[in-house]
């Protein structure tokens, strides 16, 4: 029985002392008893002058002046150490206090704040609690929108005993929960500055800003190597902008960007551009943007996808990232490209007339060689004609859209192709490239009118002249919409192509 | 070839350097490309090894379509020739550099190719080893540039090089007055359009060389919307003739959420519009673009030649094309749909009619399955004068970053060719990938196998070819204050 009452009585004891111990870590109250002192003081300042006199030795009593009573003999003695000034961002002048709460007719005492729930019994006090503070200062609550944080609080980069983790769980005020919240979050005074300081250094926004070293309220912020840390390997976030909605934003946001490319610099460099841009008429302005470096934000990160019929476009993305060691700062961190097209689908094939008629500045974004690499005609196209084109041009040909000889020569390009592949039946009299056409010579002239350019790809003139012409069968090939007067005005030499006389002086 | 195509880059780097230039930026392609072709030959049979058909037209025992004259004893048809083989290879450089003087800058696109193998000769241009496209030097003011060199100007006429000079100027911020001129070049090569180029291919080329002169006059609000005037003239070098007199107006007017274009071109000469269009563009609905055309077309042809003589008649089409995004864009589905009918030609036999209209309706379609994957498909069918077809692509591609991707492509088409050569069906499959090595350094490739079946009596195209390309794309330099990066041009 003994033994099981010993065992039971260091269990309790055991308890007890991590039940006092956890009450202790956690209890804020001072630990001197002052409610026990209460008849042998009369004023606070008999122990805290220091707080009226801003002396910061005198705040607390020292161990000797506890030692004047409890020497043993008169009271027992104790153990009295100044406390350890706590771990905050909060900052406190009780001088200021006091002096403005005098000159407001209102003098404040100890236990004005310090009075333990609101007791004004003498020494009954306890440490100040914020909501008091809020009383008085802070009528909307603690973060609330427009509070000035720096009333109460020092700058995060002061408050060197703050730790990361504590950091990253700073309160975040709801006003930067807000959707648009980081499209207008730059601050607009010195005031708005010092409340963001309050939490965030200049990491917090070279995180994202491109320009961070050319901003000045970016460089009056201090560096923070916690938030440094916090920050590292983090995507910066780049919410679309309403301007970026606006109707063709993507064809005419370079006025904005003349106007305004501080603005842009914000959130892209100069690789932003650089992916469509590659011509040289918008560098002047895309110079004005920061260039990508290590160590600074990347910007909006966009990307060609593959060129195709449907034209350019462009993706946005923020790099994948492994999960942040912290809850992330904002609900906009994504890793989902966003594709932008760029032209219209179909816009390769058809940009002829936007190109001609000036619609559309293309030089902004594509280089003069862009146009003639392509336009050549005698490299392979491959991004604009569909694979193995060579076996199925035909159709396309017939058709003569006019696209053909805008990159192609017709002598040059296809018949000399059509000849060397043995397409072209010239010279020879009985080709068969008309074979499955048993009457073909009835039916040519049809064919020939509303497809001459097919023609021609394999036909030399000196074919048709065997018969159309005046030393041949003298078959006349003019038809009702040859003009000859305007022909032979601007080149009467073709006309003696067919003609032995001058077939205007008949 | 090697050698000029080195001498000249080292002229333009040395002209950029020796002169003091700020800099140079050189961007360039090396490509080689696999090509498998089958020429086709004319062969004979004596009219006793063919069957009649028709009173013309008789078979040979190979199944292959004969042409035979009543007076001769063979009968004659084009066969498919072996499987020739070639690589053409191609270097292209680009060439910026400036810092001369103040807007002083040189521009200069050097293109030297080769091919090799079997069926070099079936290479377009194979014996044209080195091309200058471009070379001459600009220099921007406020207000004004000027070119002199080697150089294109592209219009709503088409595309034309030239060695001469152009001046464009700027006097108010929404005008612009440009106007060139210089030797006439053959297009895309860099030799004159003149006897020497042409007579290869033509009996009776242009008698002698050619000289461009043009004025664009160019108006612009970006609110409001744009027109551009064209006037161009090719002159014989002696001056005793013209090759072509044309010109061009094309103008967009930009109505709130719609845009309004409209096109013309004439020729001269012919007293012809080569381009009649009026187009209308809109975004009908969120998300919903619509365009809706009408347009007259008749060819053009230079008056050294004797074709426009021959009174070509055009055609009018209507087009309708949509295209329908999802909100982010992932989906995409674009519809096209036309229909043309020819002017009347005035010649023919009715009993012998050959079609005179034709249509043409397409789709194409993408999805982004994933942030790696995307879809892309289309299908095509143009059943018209000449010819007719029908066509599709699927593709699937793979694109883990912004660095690389790989797609897998796969192809059907078929061809009936009213009065050519021969039909059938092709289906094809390949992948097709590149890989960004370094920010300035890409290396893109596809191969393809392609199969060809004859449809047609005549058997006598083969179209069974494999393909194998690979392209590295560089760039050297960059802008002052730019980073450096390759142009989208290169994207495969």
């Amino acid at each position: 029985m003994k033994a099981q009452s010993r065992s039971r009585a260091i269990v309790m004891l055991a308890l007890l002392a991590l039940a006092t111990t956890g009450a202790m870590l956690h209890h804020d109250a001072p630990t001197f008893p002052h409610s026990k002192h209460a008849k042998l003081f009369p004023t606070c300042a008999s122990c805290h002058s220091g707080v009226i006199t801003g002396d910061a030795a005198r705040v607390y009593p020292t161990q000797a002046v506890c030692a004047s009573c409890h020497n043993g003999s008169v009271v027992k003695s104790v153990s009295w150490r100044v406390p350890t000034p706590p771990v905050t961002n909060l900052k406190f002048s009780h001088e200021l206090h006091a002096s403005a709460s005098a000159e407001a007719g209102n003098p404040a005492t100890c236990a004005s704040c310090h009075g333990t729930g609101g007791d004004t019994t003498w020494m009954h006090v306890s440490r100040a609690e914020p909501a008091r503070c809020l009383g008085c200062h802070l009528a909307s609550g603690h973060l609330a929108a427009g509070n000035a944080c720096a009333t109460c609080h020092v700058p995060l980069t002061q408050a060197r005993g703050l730790s990361d983790s504590v950091v990253a769980h700073f309160p975040k005020p709801p006003s930067h929960a807000a959707g648009d919240f980081i499209s207008r979050h730059a601050p607009g005074n010195g005031a708005d500055l010092a409340s963001c300081a309050t939490c965030h250094a200049r990491e917090s926004c070279a995180r994202c800003h491109a320009n961070a070293q050319q901003r000045p309220e970016i460089a009056q912020l201090a560096s923070d190597a916690r938030i440094a840390r916090l920050v590292a390997g983090k995507p910066g976030v780049y919410p679309t902008p309403a301007t970026h909605s606006r109707a063709n934003w993507k064809l005419t946001h370079g006025t904005d960007a003349r106007s305004s490319i501080g603005s842009c610099a914000n959130c892209h460099t100069q690789k932003s551009c650089t992916t469509c841009h590659t011509g040289t008429l918008a560098a002047s302005v895309i110079r004005g943007l920061p260039a990508s470096g290590t160590g600074m934000a990347t910007g909006v990160q966009l990307y060609t996808a593959r060129g195709s019929a449907g034209g350019p476009s462009v993706e946005s993305a923020s790099p994948p990232q492994p999960p942040p060691a912290v809850p992330p700062p904002s609900p906009q961190d994504t890793a989902d490209p966003h594709r932008v097209m760029v032209h219209e689908a179909g816009f390769l094939a058809s940009h002829k007339h936007t190109a001609a008629s000036g619609a559309l500045n293309c030089q902004g974004c594509h280089e003069t060689r862009e146009c003639t690499s392509c336009h050549s005609g005698t490299a392979p196209a491959r991004s604009y004609h569909p694979a193995d084109f060579v076996s199925r041009h035909g159709t396309e040909a017939f058709r003569q859209n006019a696209t053909c000889n805008s990159c192609h020569r017709t002598e040059t390009f296809c018949r000399s192709c059509h000849q060397s592949s043995g397409m072209a039946s010239s010279d020879k009299a009985r080709g068969t490239a008309h074979a499955s056409q048993p009457l073909w010579l009835l039916q040519h002239g049809q064919a020939a009118r509303q497809g001459l350019t097919g023609c021609t790809t394999c036909h030399q003139q000196r074919d048709c002249l065997r018969c159309h012409s005046t030393v041949g069968q003298n078959v006349n090939p003019h038809g009702d919409g040859f003009n000859a007067s305007t022909t032979s005005q601007r080149n009467k030499q073709v006309c003696f192509a067919c003609h032995v006389t001058d077939p205007m002086k008949k | 070839m090697i050698h000029r195509m080195v001498m000249s880059v080292l002229a333009a780097i040395g002209i950029a350097s020796g002169t003091a230039a700020q800099g140079v930026t050189i961007s360039g392609s090396s490509s080689a490309q696999f090509v498998e072709l089958r020429p086709l030959v004319l062969d004979s049979a004596t009219v006793a090894a063919t069957d009649s058909i028709s009173p013309i037209l008789r078979r040979a025992a190979t199944g292959a379509l004969t042409n035979c004259a009543a007076t001769d004893a063979y009968c004659y048809f084009y066969r498919s020739m072996p499987r020739n083989g070639l690589v053409a290879m191609m270097q292209d450089l680009d060439v910026t550099a400036w810092g001369f003087g103040q807007g002083l800058s040189f521009h200069g696109q050097l293109r030297a190719r080769t091919a090799a193998g079997s069926g070099r000769q079936l290479w377009p241009q194979a014996d044209q080893s080195f091309d200058a496209l471009s070379a001459y030097l600009q220099l921007e003011r406020p207000g004004f540039d000027v070119r002199a060199g080697r150089q294109w100007v592209t219009s709503g006429l088409g595309v034309f090089n030239f060695d001469g000079g152009a001046l464009d100027v700027r006097p108010f911020g929404w005008w612009d007055v440009n106007v060139y001129g210089g030797r006439s070049l053959v297009q895309g090569l860099d030799r004159p359009l003149g006897a020497a180029a042409l007579s290869p291919v033509e009996d009776l080329p242009p008698p002698d060389n050619a000289y461009l002169v043009g004025a664009i006059l160019q108006l612009r609000d970006l609110t409001a919307g744009s027109l551009r005037l064209q006037y161009q003239r090719e002159i014989e070098s002696n001056r005793s003739a013209l090759y072509s007199e044309r010109m061009a107006a094309d103008a967009t007017l930009l109505l709130g959420r719609a845009t309004l274009a409209g096109e013309m071109t004439r020729d001269f000469a012919t007293g012809a519009f080569n381009d009649l269009a009026l187009s209308l563009g809109a975004m009908v609905v969120p998300q919903v673009h619509a365009r809706i055309e009408a347009r007259h077309y008749a060819p053009f042809f230079d008056l050294w030649t004797i074709w426009g003589a021959f009174a070509p008649v055009g055609y009018n089409e209507g087009t309708l094309a949509t295209d329908w995004s999802s909100a982010n864009e992932a989906t995409l589905i674009s519809l096209t749909g036309g229909w043309r009918q020819y002017d009347q030609t005035h010649t023919g036999f009715e009993s012998l009619p050959l079609r005179s209209n034709g249509w043409r309706v397409g789709t194409l379609a993408r999805q982004r399955l994933s942030s790696v994957f995307s879809l892309e498909g289309d299908y095509n069918v143009d059943l018209g004068f000449g010819a007719s077809s029908t066509d599709g692509d699927l593709a699937i591609r793979w694109a883990p970053s912004s660095r690389g991707s790989l797609g897998i492509r796969g192809m059907a088409f078929q061809n009936l060719n009213e009065f050519t050569v021969g039909a059938g069906h092709v289906l094809g499959a390949g992948f097709e990938g590149s890989l960004l090595l370094r920010p300035d350094l890409r290396l893109a490739g596809d191969a393809l196998v392609y199969r060809h079946v004859g449809d047609d009596a005549a058997q006598i195209a083969d179209w069974n070819q494999r393909r194998l390309s690979l392209r590295l794309e560089w760039s050297l330099g960059a802008e002052p204050g730019l980073s450096r990066t390759l142009g989208r041009a290169g994207v495969p």
